[in-house]
């Protein structure tokens, strides 16, 4: 957590040399997140790639000033949203990361996210609806609060929490349909 | 909260997959590439270090102390320079142009201070006397006073 605050405080009076400590520090999460939003190992990837670059802009002089978790975090999401509109295919993306989790799971990346515990975890939070998985991720996964979440989606405080709660709630009924 | 919930709460908060080693290299090199070409253009730093500055509540109270004790010095300094010593000697140095006149000077003071006037032109005979007995033997004092002082 001290740590954190360091790397933020250099961050935001312009030392970028912090930035390959805060990707190593995050990766994995961020990678993780963003997989679990666009259902697509590259893409995610893509997407983390994306962020860290956009900070790196000498020109930009951004200030983080919440959490560096919660910042990163908010902005894979966002970024992973944007492709996700963007991108028509992400229904067929998204059967082939079902696919992926099958047996025949491509690499030890994808069996250590598609493990046979998570298997279930990760097939109905594929079937959730984008905006109710978002919420739930960021809420559980990121620790981000409602607030931030809904500041980040341009939407109020209720609405995040409706669809987090809605999320959760089809996520349990998902769950208890597969195990029965 | 219910217990279902809670269980698929912890099942999220423990899903994990690995950043590749593809976009760990990516990454570095694009890391190395950018902070490397910011270690060698300076004109980089100085907007980052001014808007350092300028955000910096603390920085900008300590350059606000120190501008304050620079004026108030300089102020100080300026009342006290009449005052100074230093000027005496500086107009000692456009008076005294050789160590010799400076030297002819003091004894011609001196003279005055133990004999007076009489005693001024007394040395000022004898060193006249010495400077004549050196150059032509004919020429008078008041001449050699003439030609020194350019008449």
């Amino acid at each position: 957590m001290l740590e954190d605050t360091l790397l933020r405080h250099k961050f935001n009076r312009g030392n970028k040399r912090v930035l390959p400590r805060i990707y190593e520090k995050y990766k994995h999460q961020l990678v993780t997140l963003a997989t679990a939003l666009l259902h697509d190992k590259s893409k995610a990837e893509d997407a983390v790639h994306d962020v860290l670059v956009s900070l790196l802009e000498p020109h930009r002089q951004l200030k983080i000033n919440q959490t560096l978790k919660g910042y990163l975090a908010t902005a894979v999401a966002n970024k992973a949203r944007t492709r996700n509109k963007t991108e028509a295919d992400h229904h067929t993306a998204s059967a082939e990361y079902i696919g992926c989790l099958g047996d025949n799971c491509p690499g030890p990346d994808c069996q250590a996210i598609f493990g046979e515990q998570k298997r279930h975890l990760v097939k109905a939070l594929a079937q959730l609806p984008y905006e109710q998985r978002e919420a739930v991720l960021l809420k559980v996964f990121s620790g981000l609060k409602f607030k931030a979440i809904a500041k980040s989606q341009d939407v109020s405080i209720n609405t995040v929490q409706g669809k987090y709660r809605y999320g959760l709630e089809k996520l349990r009924s998902i769950l208890d349909g597969e195990l029965e | 909260m219910k217990p279902a919930e809670n269980n698929i709460e912890k099942q999220i908060k423990n899903l994990r997959t690995q950043a590749s080693a593809e976009l760990d290299e990516k990454l570095h090199h694009k890391f190395r590439q950018a902070l490397g070409k910011e270690k060698a253009t300076t004109a980089f730093h100085q907007p980052i270090q001014r808007t350092a500055i300028l955000h910096s509540r603390i920085i900008k109270l300590a350059a606000a102390a120190v501008v304050i004790v620079a004026v108030c010095w300089l102020a100080a300094r300026q009342k006290e320079v009449p005052q100074q010593p230093g000027t005496n000697k500086a107009a000692a140095a456009t008076i005294f142009e050789t160590p010799a006149e400076l030297v002819s000077i003091i004894s011609l003071n001196m003279a005055f201070r133990d004999g007076g006037m009489e005693a001024v032109e007394e040395q000022f005979d004898k060193a006249a006397k010495k400077v004549k007995a050196g150059l032509n033997e004919n020429i008078s004092i008041d001449e050699l006073i003439c030609e020194l002082d350019g008449c």
